[in-house]
């Protein structure tokens, strides 16, 4: 089991689900986050942070979302790890609740810069 | 949508979860609202690869069929849904000068072991423990009368005269009416992590009821780890016509011109009840209703309450059975204490600094007693310290995980000193700290035993009261009478019921 973050996030990312998270999880991008099910321990603490409902547990996946289990683990590998929460996006207000941004999802992971990202593990 | 509701409870721990299985058993309609994904708040298990561990249970005092405490279970309608499983021993208690282990019901065995180390003390022992048991006696028979509430109190000073002779002294001032030996006092109350304070802070009538129950009735874990206590009791409520609302937290306490109106829960809205019982920090319920609703001198006497210490809890799972650690099977718990007086421990404690030669810990053995949690010759245990609040908290996360990791080295360092080659043998390690503490259950600098025990702030009187000036909001749970631990709560959660439902 693992649980996975889903369309609602893309544009949004307001990392609110970042802080909670016990097992450090998460990995940031331009503009969403996964959580890599390597690391996720099923705890659950994240799903109520999420003000776009955007986190599901494996489980209850369906056939319309099943697919972000896959990009979760994927992107996890790229991304680095993220363990302070940052502000949303700017534009979050005029993507909130829009349905299928997965075409807006950006796959380029950011550039980290160790001096200014403090909020990002570096390996 | 909205929903008509007797009672709605803010929180899944235990305190709510046993009140919510009784009224719902009375016939109430019942809501019980959890944040986490699970109930059981502190009663719940965690799973880390092949390991289930339980998040907090080191021992239940006294739930032996017959026995008083085991009562509240029977009450609850989960006595024949979980099984309770004895400790061989109740704990060992290891210092440089004294090594003593205290057997299962065998109160008798202990005095002779203290006889042992303490010759000149034999007639005061004899005395100290004849006086204990009487006070649980009296202590009983005020919990589990079946008169109306206001009647026991009323027959308070008759009936059960110790309840209040020793209710507001210090456990320390209770042993010095017996014994002037200092050592002894310490060793008497070796179990004081239990409580969060010193025997010179902790009030004797909080630590009187499981003192006595300890020794008299035993030691106990749940077959399958509290979370099985906690899902009985889902089921009970859930049988009665309840409801459990999971991973749906509280977010507004709704009252009207002075009296509960109902919530504002995340999945259901608004919710109308025409009562609500919290299991959440006072200070959240506070939040939740608005501090405008309550009046600034009950404010400000909240704000002077005192919070209880909080603990860091290491959880090995082993590669290897115990017994090649060289761990007996009728090992379970070992208390280590330092050549330091509680109070000097307790500062250092207070203050975060944790260094094996000051502050004393605790290893569980707990696969000894449950072996099902574990797979097939494997193993697990516990490693456990009291541990202040300090600046847990307002670390950043990259300094907050090098304090965390530093404290997860030192107990295992410790541990490795009675068990050497322990190290080799760790196949999983998860630590909880005061801040995993306080992310779990939200309550505040990660408290484990809400209000600080201290004779201000304990017993039936100077306790957090269960009702609240708003009309029909209520507590129950560690914060309120009697307080923290597994029979605490659920006592909590049947004083609440016999006396205002
Ligand atoms: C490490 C540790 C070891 C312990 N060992 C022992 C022991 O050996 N023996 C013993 O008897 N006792 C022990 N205790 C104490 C015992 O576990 C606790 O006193 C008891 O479980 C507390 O129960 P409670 O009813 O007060 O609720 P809690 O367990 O505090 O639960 C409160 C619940 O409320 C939920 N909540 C919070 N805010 C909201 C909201 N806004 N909306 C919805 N839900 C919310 C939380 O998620 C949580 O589930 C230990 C505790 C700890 C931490
Ligand atoms: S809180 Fe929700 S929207 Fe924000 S980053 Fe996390 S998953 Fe995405
Ligand atoms: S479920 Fe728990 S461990 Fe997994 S990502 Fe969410 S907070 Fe982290």
């Amino acid at each position: 089991m693992t649980y996975v973050v889903t369309d609602n996030c893309i544009r949004c990312r307001h990392t609110n689900c970042v802080d909670i998270c016990p097992a450090d999880a998460f990995h940031l991008g331009p503009n969403f986050i996964v959580i890599n099910p390597q690391e996720c321990v099923d705890c659950g603490l994240c799903l109520p942070e999420c003000p776009e409902a955007a986190i599901t547990p494996e489980n209850q996946l369906d056939d319309s979302n099943r697919h972000f289990l896959d990009l979760n683990a994927t992107l996890a590998e790229h991304w680095p790890v993220i363990l302070q929460r940052i502000p949303a996006l700017e534009d979050h207000p005029q993507w909130s609740g829009v349905p299928n941004k997965l075409p807006h999802l950006i796959h380029e992971a950011d550039p980290v810069d160790p001096v200014r990202d403090t909020h990002l593990a570096h390996a | 949508m909205s929903h008509e509701y007797d009672t709605v409870f803010v929180g899944a721990g235990l305190g709510a979860l046993a009140s919510a299985s009784l009224m719902a058993q009375r016939g109430q309609k019942v809501l019980v609202v959890e944040k986490h994904n699970i109930p059981g708040g502190y009663a719940s298990n965690f799973r880390r690869k092949d390991f289930t561990f339980d998040v907090s249970l080191h021992s239940f005092d006294g739930v032996m069929r017959g026995g008083h405490s085991f009562k509240v279970i029977e009450a609850c309608g989960v006595a024949d849904k979980v099984e309770f499983l004895h400790h061989p021993t109740l704990y060992r208690y290891r210092a440089d000068d004294i090594d003593i282990t205290v057997g299962h019901r065998d109160l008798e065995g202990y005095k002779n072991a203290l006889f042992r180390f303490f010759p000149e003390e034999t007639d005061n022992i004899n005395r100290l423990f004849a006086e204990s048991r009487r006070n649980y006696q009296d202590l009983c028979g005020f919990l589990y009368s079946r008169k109306p509430f206001w009647m026991r109190l009323v027959a308070t000073p008759m009936v059960y005269p110790r309840v209040l002779r020793y209710g507001h002294e210090t456990v320390d001032a209770y042993f010095s009416r017996f014994t002037a030996n200092e050592r002894l006092k310490e060793v008497l109350s070796a179990q004081w992590s239990y409580y969060g304070l010193p025997a010179k802070d902790l009030a004797f009538g909080y630590f009187s009821y499981p003192f006595i129950d300890y020794l008299d009735h035993g030691g106990y874990s749940i077959k399958g780890g509290s979370q099985a206590l906690s899902q009985a009791l889902v089921e009970v409520i859930e049988a009665h016509g309840g409801r459990v609302e999971l991973e749906s937290a509280v977010q507004r306490i709704v009252t009207s011109r002075g009296r509960i109106k109902g919530v504002v829960t995340r999945k259901s809205g608004e919710v109308r009840a025409r009562n609500v019982v919290a299991n959440i920090s006072p200070q959240a319920v506070v939040a939740l209703t608005g501090e405008e609703h309550f009046a600034p001198r009950y404010l400000s006497r909240l704000r002077e309450q005192k919070l209880s210490v909080s603990g860091f809890q290491v959880y090995l799972g082993l590669d290897c059975p115990l017994s090649e650690l060289g761990v007996g099977a009728e090992d379970y718990i070992h208390f280590f204490a330092p050549p330091k007086t509680q109070r000097e421990q307790f500062e250092h404690i207070k203050a975060g600094e944790l260094h094996p030669d000051n502050t004393s810990w605790s290893i569980n053995y707990f696969s000894n007693i449950d072996p099902s949690m574990v797979p097939v010759g494997k193993s697990s245990l516990g490693l456990f310290t009291l541990t202040g609040p300090s600046e847990w908290h307002s670390l950043s996360k990259l300094e907050y995980r090098r304090k965390k990791q530093a404290l997860t080295d030192l107990l295992i360092d410790n541990a490795e000193r009675v068990m050497p080659g322990l190290r080799q043998h760790i196949e999983v390690c998860e630590a909880g700290s005061p801040r995993t503490m306080s992310k779990f259950t939200q309550n505040p600098e990660g408290a484990i035993y809400g209000f600080e025990q201290t004779t201000r702030q304990s017993g039936l009187f100077n306790r957090f009261p269960q009702k609240y000036p708003v009309k029909g909001l209520y507590q129950v749970g560690a914060w309120t009478f009697p307080g923290a631990g597994f029979i605490g709560t659920m006592l909590s959660a049947r004083v609440l019921v016999d006396r205002y439902f």
